[in-house]
């Protein structure tokens, strides 16, 4: 009876190792964590409504306003 | 050199441009003290969320009855639900109207219209902003290619454009203002 029980245990085992691939993980990793399901996509923020953008192309123009105001004044003068 | 680069700008114009330079980093230097005063206390700063706060009462009248409003330690969210609109501090117009300022402040002529006209372009430019701002909340609410176009091209254009236009017509206004005010 004992060697019945063994060579049964020894045929389960081999047929179980048998049809593991080579670098499969022992019993299919059973017991590990399975992957669960990404989290949903968080909506996309609302979008900026920026002003200063031409910030430094606005002190260029009042750059060269002034420049005209006094060239003018110069004409004049 | 510098003496050379003197001989050929028109007269005044140096004194002008050391004006509006300094008149400008002063102002952006205190504005930036106050932003760091305020991001200390963890709160938002004041401008940003008044006009964000008027822009929400804009939209409102202007029919859109769920508009939601709120604001948070970077800005101020406004909209409808999915649809809403991020006022940050850039957002706020305070910078332009700086610029505006310290051009008035280089070409000084008169203390007491330079105020004025300080005091009203400041004014008028956060106004226009708040109409901005709830333009823009109504056109992503009605969706389409409006929003984008709005926002890309008309307000900056125009808001940029009034500005400049302002400071070409300040000799009137200075001329307006000394015989009226």
């Amino acid at each position: 009876m004992k060697k019945i029980a063994f060579s049964l245990v020894m045929l389960i085992s081999m047929s179980v190792f048998a049809q593991q691939k080579k670098d499969e993980p022992i019993m299919d990793n059973w017991f590990a964590k399975k992957p669960t399901a990404p989290p949903p996509a968080s909506p996309p923020p609302p979008p900026n409504v920026p002003l200063d953008g031409g910030l430094v192309a606005l002190i260029a123009a009042g750059g060269a306003v002034g420049y005209k105001k006094y060239k003018d004044r110069k004409k004049t003068v | 050199m510098l003496h050379t680069i003197k001989g050929e700008l028109p007269s005044g114009f140096l004194r002008f441009a050391i004006r509006f330079s300094i008149a400008l980093l002063v102002l952006l230097t205190v504005y930036k003290f106050y932003l760091w005063f305020t991001e200390q206390k963890e709160d938002l700063d004041w401008i940003t969320y008044q006009v964000s706060y008027l822009s929400h009462r804009f939209a409102l009248a202007l029919g859109i009855a769920d508009c939601e409003f709120s604001c948070f330690m970077d800005g101020c969210r406004i909209g409808v639900e999915g649809k809403m609109i991020n006022v940050l501090e850039g957002c706020n117009g305070i910078k332009l109207a700086f610029v505006y300022i310290a051009y008035l402040i280089g070409v000084n002529e008169n203390n007491r219209s330079t105020l004025i006209q300080s005091f009203i372009g400041l004014i008028l430019i956060q106004l226009f902003n708040v109409f901005r701002i709830g333009m823009l909340v109504m056109l992503i609410y009605h969706g389409g290619d409006m929003y984008f176009f709005f926002i890309k091209y008309i307000f900056g254009v125009f808001i940029y454009g009034s500005i400049i236009v302002l400071w070409l017509l300040k000799p009137v206004v200075d001329r307006y203002l000394n015989r009226h005010v």
